[in-house]
């Protein structure tokens, strides 16, 4: 089930140590989203700014100068630019020192969207694909109507490039547009099926470029809780998981 | 115990060997500034902030690795920590990884509090000129 996957996220929760000789206020909320802990430690002043570290159930998984966190608490950098990843960030996005924390922090993240912050994730890793041109991409429509607002820029995707294009909804299919023999599409009843807005990019033979957004609306509030990863091994179990179980 | 800075002038100049081969290693220095405010620690703890706050002053973009840190384990069980213990600055115990402060003389405690300004000062001296050195 795709709800396992979540499970499994939400259980590798991560903390992150600052050890700083002030309190770096407002990291809490800039975490909880990502389940991750915060904790501070004191550290004399070296004129360093002290460091963060991050770890995972007291194992040490590295650490980076406290500058990186500094930067995150910047509101002139935003969330996308930040989670960006790649080769994207070299123009406008975080100084390195960010990206090495990010890395850190995880190849995986637990998120709470609002529909706009879900669709700009979908489309991040919708464009990922259409430049990595190869590869599959699987994605979940909760609503038809969903995918009739999407389907021009689905069938460009499939018609500009090399993508396997899978799609999944529930079996009021089709809507009312035609869809092409270039996308393949999968109609369960799967409460998951419908439940679920997920797209996941098997990255194309490059495991730098795989990356999946898994969410499932709560309550029909218009809020979604999932987990968003670059985890090549989590996309490659979620990519398997939706071949198998919707053939 | 009694108190080392009054001892005989043989002890005396030993301390002063001690106190300044203490501060003469980067590891060992920044191991008691951290104890200094600490007071009780682990081996893991010490080595992971002693790895941390090393690599944020050489090089503040890259992260440190499990490896890194692997490293100062070995190199604080090993050297430092010994070396510290054998001059009665510190209680290790190899067995537990305990960590303590133990006799901080005074002109050693004096001596690191200076280092800590000179390091700030540096500190910000690099950042004024563009960039860090390592």
């Amino acid at each position: 089930m795709l709800r396992s996957f979540l499970d499994e996220v939400a259980s590798r929760r991560k903390t992150v140590t600052v050890f700083a000789p002030d309190r770096l206020d407002g990291l809490e909320s800039q975490f909880e989203t990502r389940n991750v802990a915060v904790e501070h430690a004191d550290l004399p002043d070296d004129g360093s700014g002290g460091f963060v570290v991050v770890t995972e159930g007291g194992e040490f998984l590295g650490s980076v100068g406290a500058a990186a966190v500094r930067e995150l608490l910047e509101p002139s950098v935003s969330h996308s630019e930040l989670r960006g990843g790649g080769t994207r960030l070299s123009e406008t996005g975080p100084p390195e020192a960010v990206r090495a924390l990010l890395d850190l922090l995880a190849d995986t993240t637990f998120v709470s969207f609002d529909k706009r912050q879900m669709l700009a994730v979908s489309r991040e890793i919708e464009d990922r694909a259409y430049r990595r041109g190869t590869g599959t991409l699987r994605t979940g429509f909760q609503r038809p109507a969903a995918f009739a607002a999407q389907r021009e820029r689905y069938e460009l995707l499939a018609a500009e490039s090399l993508l396997d294009v899978h799609v999944y909804a529930r079996p009021d299919w089709p809507p009312d547009v035609p869809v092409s023999e270039r996308i393949t599409v999968h109609t369960d009843t799967a409460a998951e099926i419908g439940a679920f807005w997920f797209v996941v990019f098997d990255g194309g033979g490059d495991d730098y470029q795989a990356c999946a957004l898994v969410a499932e609306e709560v309550d029909e509030s218009g809020t979604f809780r999932g987990l968003w990863t670059y985890d090549p091994e989590t996309v490659t179990e979620l990519d398997a998981y939706l071949e198998s179980t919707y053939p | 115990m009694e108190s080392r800075s009054s001892g005989s002038g043989d002890e005396d100049a030993a301390m002063v060997d001690a106190a300044f081969g203490a501060l003469a290693d980067v590891e060992r220095r920044h191991a008691l500034y951290y104890l200094r405010v600490e007071e009780t620690t682990t081996l893991g703890e010490l080595a992971t902030v002693v790895t941390g706050w090393l690599r944020a002053r050489e090089d503040g973009a890259s992260a440190a690795t499990p490896e890194d840190r692997r490293r100062t384990i070995v190199g604080l069980h090993h050297t430092h920590l010994p070396m510290l213990a054998d001059a009665g600055f510190v209680r290790y115990d190899p067995d537990s990884g305990e960590v303590a402060l133990a006799d901080i003389p005074d002109f050693l405690d004096t001596a690191l509090d200076r280092a800590l300004a000179v390091e700030r000062a540096a500190s910000s001296d690099s950042r004024h000129n563009s960039r860090p050195r390592g």
